[in-house]
């Protein structure tokens, strides 16, 4: 199932659809969008680069072709992590906190071994995450540097990794200014969008692990404003 | 343009009395009776005083749930610290029926919405009713654009005489640490405004707070029932009282127009008390 993309990617998809002359919606089975890889950023940002290219030519608006790319990739994930629920169950409600926490290890260890083979930039690929960070930056860039500041200081200083749990025990989940929340596409309920010192992360809820990272989400120029 | 709420609140009466023995709210036949306590899981030797307040209280004065602004479980979940942080301080309140009304606080496992004795029903934001007033319970963590859909769906179907919402983060607060979460004021202020909210609670902040009313709704912090920002409140325009010297709670009743508070210190001093008044009975919303 396809998730509705959030009003501010859109109305900037169309914008920017205007500007070139550009027919708004895309498929990700166009020639312009395959074949991009994860893992390798360097090339990935070339390839990413001929692609927009590829897609300014053959008249395809690359911001939504790029949305579309994200949904589609969350939505792998939503299916292969559904599955896994299918099997292990979902979390139960009960006075017991034990049975919720054995739940969710079971539920976190199951999904960790369906995508044994997931890397940092499946979901935030190259193209995606040039889009993220400008969602972010411009975000931000719309704030006061009080309100920065305040943002910043927040995101615990923690690194994680595809796959790790979030430490819940030690380190607080950080506030998602909700006009941020706004620009950025929408997820299915139970995965979020959540900061880890500048980065971005895609965390699952209920299995509380991380699908996706996104370095350097926040720039420079503000982490120590 | 933002519609103006009819018959909305339109009376606010508070009576600051500082510094001298409880007294207990008058018991109304037929009252909604309920407490209020914040940022209370830390499992240490305040929150047990506050707790056993709280249980005196109402003994004398038997409401029959209560309010948590987030921040239930500081720390580590592990089943033990669900009892530690929760279930052994309000033992006797549990043991005597009362119910409890959770929302998530930054510092909270979002898995404490499973645990049935905090009432969320699974749901990171939810409703309930209890008597006349219908409660709406949003996770300020992550006020994303569904739940401020749902907010308003929920809002604009609510029948309710009274309508009071709480979350974690306060959209005022003279709070030095913290302060008014601005952004989450102009998201969900307008709703709040909207369909007739009366009353909004939340925690966060260390302390006890009465805001000066704010577009005809009554705001109020209760973040210090067991953790304390000493001196953390600043002098300014929006505070109407505030408690930053020792931890509090609060317990409340709403009867016919009226609601009727008390803020109690962690030994059992009054700290602040209220009416809030509604004069007619329609919120409906013009456009």
């Amino acid at each position: 199932m396809r998730h509705a993309s959030s009003h501010g990617p859109i109305a900037a998809a169309l914008v920017f659809a205007v500007l070139i002359g550009a027919p708004v919606v895309a498929s990700t089975r166009s020639p312009a969008l395959a074949g991009e890889r994860h893992g390798q950023p360097r090339r990935g940002h070339a390839v990413a680069r001929a692609q927009l290219e590829r897609a300014k030519a053959d008249r395809v608006n690359p911001l939504a072709a790029t949305l579309m790319q994200f949904h589609d990739r969350v939505d792998a994930y939503w299916k292969l992590r559904a599955q896994v629920v299918g099997k292990i169950g979902t979390l139960p409600k009960t006075s017991d906190p034990a049975v919720i926490a054995e739940r969710q290890r079971a539920l976190a260890e199951a999904i960790r071994k369906a995508r044994a083979d997931a890397r940092q930039g499946d979901i935030f690929t190259p193209r995606i995450a040039v889009l993220m960070r400008r969602f972010i930056a411009s975000d931000l860039a719309r704030r006061r540097p009080v309100d920065r500041r305040a943002f910043v200081v927040e995101q615990p200083d923690i690194h994680l990794k595809v796959n790790d749990g979030y430490p819940l025990s030690s380190a607080p989940l950080a506030t998602v200014p909700p006009r941020l929340l706004k620009q950025l596409p929408d997820l299915p309920d139970g995965l979020e969008y959540r900061f880890v010192g500048s980065t971005l992360i895609l965390r699952d809820a209920d299995p509380n692990i991380v699908v996706d990272l996104l370095p350097d989400a926040i720039p420079a120029r503000y982490r120590n404003e | 343009m933002r519609a103006r709420l009819v018959g909305a609140l339109i009376a606010v009466l508070f009576v600051l009395t500082l510094g001298r023995a409880s007294a207990m709210l008058p018991g109304l036949p037929g009252a909604t009776r309920f407490a209020i306590v914040g940022d209370t899981g830390t499992g240490e030797k305040p929150e047990y005083e506050v707790a056993h307040e709280l249980t005196e209280y109402h003994a004398q004065f038997p409401f029959t749930f209560v309010l948590m602004m987030g921040d239930n479980l500081y720390g580590s979940t592990r089943p033990r610290d669900y009892e530690k942080k929760f279930a052994i301080p309000f033992k006797p309140l549990l043991d005597a029926g009362v119910k409890f009304y959770a929302t998530l606080g930054n510092h909270d496992n979002p898995d404490e919405r499973l645990y049935t004795p905090f009432n969320m029903n699974g749901q990171r934001y939810y409703t309930f009713k209890q008597g006349p007033i219908e409660f709406f319970v949003c996770d300020s963590n992550y006020m994303d654009p569904k739940q401020l859909a749902w907010l308003e769906r929920q809002l604009s179907a609510s029948r309710a005489r009274w309508k009071i919402a709480y979350f974690h983060h306060p959209l005022y607060s003279t709070g030095s640490t913290h302060g008014s979460q601005t952004d989450l004021r102009e998201l969900v202020e307008p709703l709040l405004e909207k369909y007739g909210v009366n009353i909004v609670f939340s925690g966060h902040e260390h302390f006890y707070e009465r805001i000066k009313p704010q577009h005809g709704i009554a705001y109020f912090i209760e973040g210090g029932s067991a953790k304390l920002r000493e001196g953390d409140i600043q002098n300014g325009g929006l505070r109407a009282a505030g408690l930053d010297r020792d931890r509090s709670f609060m317990v409340a009743q709403v009867s016919g127009n009226t609601f009727q508070f008390e803020t109690i210190s962690r030994t059992g001093q009054l700290v602040d008390k209220g009416i809030v008044e509604k004069k007619k009975e329609s919120t409906t919303p013009t456009r």
